[in-house]
């Protein structure tokens, strides 16, 4: 089941699929993230601010907007 | 014209992606010998320092951090301007310093690098933490793939720094062989059009330069149409091909770490991942940045003001000093009431310039300023702000200058924008002495429901200059317009202790900036209304002089000091500065200001400080100028001669402050936004704006009040 990083909540455990479309779909890449990568929620910020991800061990943080253009898959257990 | 002699020291660029550590190791290189000179062209800082060893000497430039080649932010195109060789010779040498716990993300800057052919070495860093995660990196491996020299370090432990000086002193760079094939991504013709138009040296110079020329840079502008033309004759979509290419390179890089790296386990930064889930959380989060920012008040208002005093104490001293020292004349005149008050009125600050940047630099250094924009973007964007326009905004409560510069890392340019042109409504310290004197004067010192009235005024004004900066943000949101979209993607790096010696550092090159920047125009100003001041029409200075000499003559000696200062006060209505500040009297008079109000109005347009100062002289205190009692108790006396009404009544009082609460009143800050915006259309524009809405304040102020 595909969705989008924005609706992951904390504890689940995905698996980048793909990154749509967008101007700036370089710097996703640039900030390292890709389809393949291990992917979850550490905090969100209230009143549907950005929302910090730990991606293969690294921190980021996006707003919700961007992340919707993340598309994650469970990680298979 | 640029000479170059066979003797020109040799130039280093340190390049990384951000929070790689790339600053540790420039100040275990460079130590002290730092300077901060301006880019040509650009007018970014340039940090460089120099690495010696007997006679070999070599500049070692640190670059902005950045994540590739392809820049988002004004900072980061430093860095492709320095290694493209924009404005100045390219650099001879390149370090790269990559992340050992992120070789992935760090080696897509590191290969581009490579790619540009000039000679360079690697430095992974941060090995120590990268062996605690189980990484091992096989250097042997990696050597043989890349050709390129490899250097484990640990900036912050100083290990592998020495290994760094034998490689730099036995110039042990080498150029890499390129580690993509750029006809892979551009066709043929268009690799050669570009290298020939340009003289470039390699293909990927000139894939560069065509993804560069869809930005919106200003030194694009000749070219631009030349590149675009040539995408378009070749049916080239540039953006479409800069992501393949950079998907072409992971997919390298991965072949690359496949062999050279084995990990025991996957990454987890424990220590961070426990830190955030308090230091973000939604309740825990905002209350213990509350607290900091409670802190940093503290820091700013309360320890500030000892070291202000002492620096308060020196200057008067200093000026008192050459009166008695030197033979009285103009030069000593000049020298003790234009240039020491006016190089004490830059000094003054320093402590809290020093102080909240040693806060700024503590913040970042430990990793939490990252947290900073990610609790505070959805705060900031109803305004029209980003995140990383906190950081700004806080340097305003010092300083609008280091405020306005620091708002280049904001990447979305109507954001940056904002930020800069809202960013001096932050009441900064030069408003603190004015707000100070004026609320003395007017509120009484008194308790109300157990807090003082004095305080409350104090807290008011920086409350005041807080919402008039959302709300002319919220305001230019709707004015101005962009296509470009906002968005917020940011690294939050592991936390770490702090290094003193880099906050320490960041301290002194802060208030070395604000030193040079405000001193050079503060100092400027000050010595021209000097000279406004002193001098005046020949026939109205000339009369009052012979008439004065008339009077000391006749007097005792005990009398003739006051003779003098009420003379004093009578020229500089006459000078040149008098004669404007009535000029403007009908102006000014529905703000409740008269004329000598007018001559501090005046004189304050160089920096807001300016106005206790001349309004000392104004009123003719004699003795300590700096003495804040006397000019309190002097300007408490000052009646209306018509109306017998005391000048600086509460009405009079407010609007000054709202005035100066609103108006720009700070020459410095208009040089660098010019500066920052490269043209005079915004300086001017927020100059106009801001003392027109400050005008109209203190006018409904008055009227309120009066």
């Amino acid at each position: 089941m595909i969705r989008s990083a924005a609706l992951l909540q904390h504890g689940e455990q995905s698996i980048i699929d793909r990154i749509e479309d967008s101007p700036y779909a370089i710097n996703f890449l640039e900030i390292g993230l890709l389809p393949g990568k291990h992917i979850s929620v550490v905090q969100k910020a209230p009143f549907g601010g950005p929302i910090a991800f730990l991606v293969d061990g690294h921190m980021i943080a996006l707003r919700r907007t961007e992340a919707e253009l993340i598309k994650v898959q469970p990680m298979n257990p | 014209m640029e000479i170059i002699s066979a003797k020109r020291t040799k130039s280093i660029a340190l390049i990384g992606n951000p929070n790689v550590g790339k600053s540790s190791i420039f100040n275990k290189l460079t130590g002290l010998n730092q300077k901060i000179g301006n880019y040509p062209g650009v007018t970014v800082d340039k940090s460089s320092g120099v690495i010696k060893k007997g006679s070999a000497v070599y500049e070692l430039v640190d670059l902005p951090g950045t994540y590739s080649l392809y820049p988002n932010s004004e900072d980061e195109i430093i860095a492709y301007r320095v290694l493209t060789g924009l404005d100045t010779p390219k650099p001879d040498f390149v370090l790269v310093i990559l992340d050992a716990c992120n070789l992935e993300r760090s080696l897509l800057l590191g290969t581009q690098v490579m790619d540009l052919g000039i000679p360079m070495a690697f430095l992974v860093n941060m090995k120590d933490l990268a062996e605690e995660n189980g990484i091992h990196i096989k250097v042997v491996e990696f050597y043989k793939a890349l050709g390129v020299p490899l250097i484990l370090t640990d900036g912050r432990k100083s290990e592998g720094i020495e290994a760094i000086r034998e490689l730099i002193f036995q110039e042990k760079f080498e150029i890499a062989k390129p580690f993509i094939a750029v006809s892979d991504y551009m066709p043929e013709p268009m690799i050669t059009a570009i290298r020939g138009k340009y003289g470039f040296e390699t293909d990927y110079e000139a894939f560069q330069r065509m993804v560069f020329s869809t930005y919106n840079d200003p030194s694009n502008k000749g070219d631009k149409a030349w590149l675009l033309e040539l995408a378009k004759e070749s049916g080239f979509d540039t953006q479409r091909q800069q992501l393949k290419e950079t998907n072409g390179r992971y997919a390298k890089i991965n072949q690359l770490l496949q062999k050279g790296l084995k990990k025991d386990k996957p990454l987890d930064n424990k220590l961070t991942r426990r830190l955030d889930k308090i230091l973000l959380h939604p309740v825990l989060g905002y209350t213990l940045f509350f607290a900091v920012m409670l802190l940093i008040f503290q820091a700013i208002f309360a320890w500030a003001s000892v070291p202000m005093d002492l620096i308060d104490v020196l200057f008067a001293g200093m000026g008192s000093w050459v009166y008695e020292t030197f033979p009285s004349g103009v030069l000593t005149d000049l020298l003790a009431e234009g240039i020491i008050p006016g190089i004490g009125g830059v000094v003054i600050f320093i402590p809290q310039i020093a102080l909240l940047f040693g806060f700024l630099a503590f913040l970042e250094d430990t990793g939490y300023l990252s947290r900073v924009v990610f609790l505070m973007d959805r705060l900031m964007r109803p305004f029209g702000l980003h995140g990383k326009s906190v950081v700004p905004l806080i340097s305003g409560l010092a300083c609008a200058i280091p405020g306005v510069m620091a708002a280049r890392t904001i990447r979305n340019s109507k954001e940056r924008l904002i930020t800069i042109l809202v960013t001096p409504w932050m009441s900064c310290s030069a408003r603190l002495p004015v707000y100070i004197i004026l609320i003395g004067l007017t509120v009484p010192d008194e308790l109300y429901f157990g807090i003082n009235l004095q305080a409350i005024a104090l807290l008011s004004m920086y409350l005041l200059g807080t919402i008039a900066t959302l709300m002319g943000a919220l305001l230019l949101r709707f004015i101005l317009k962009t296509k470009e979209k906002s968005f917020l993607l940011t690294d939050l790096p592991i936390y770490r202790l702090p290094r003193w010696k880099a906050v320490a550092l960041t301290m002194y090159s802060k208030s070395k900036i604000f030193v040079l920047e405000a001193g050079k125009v503060i100092l400027a100003i000050s010595i021209v209304l000097w000279v406004l001041a002193s001098y005046g029409p020949s026939n109205r200075m000339d009369a009052l002089e012979e008439q004065m000499e008339l009077e000391m003559a006749a007097a005792p000696e005990y009398q003739q000091t006051e003779i003098e200062e009420r003379y004093a006060s009578q020229k500089l209505e006459n000078s040149y500065i008098g004669i404007l500040g009535k000029a403007i009297e009908p102006a000014i008079r529905p703000l409740g200001y008269d004329w000598k109000i007018g001559i501090a109005l005046i004189t304050s347009f160089a920096a807001r400080e300016v106005f206790v100062g001349t309004i000392a002289t104004i009123y003719s205190i004699g003795g300590d100028v700096e003495n804040e009692l006397t000019i309190r108790e002097k300007l408490d006396q000052e009646v209306d001669p018509e109306t017998g009404e005391k000048v600086f009544n509460q009405a009079t009082g407010f609007s000054l402050m709202v005035f100066y609460a609103f108006a720009m009143q700070c020459m410095s800050t208009l040089a660098v936004v010019y500066r920052e915006t490269k043209t005079w259309k915004w300086p001017i524009i927020q100059t106009v704006a801001m003392t027109v809405i400050a005008y109209l304040a203190a006018f409904f102020t008055y009227q309120i009040f009066s």
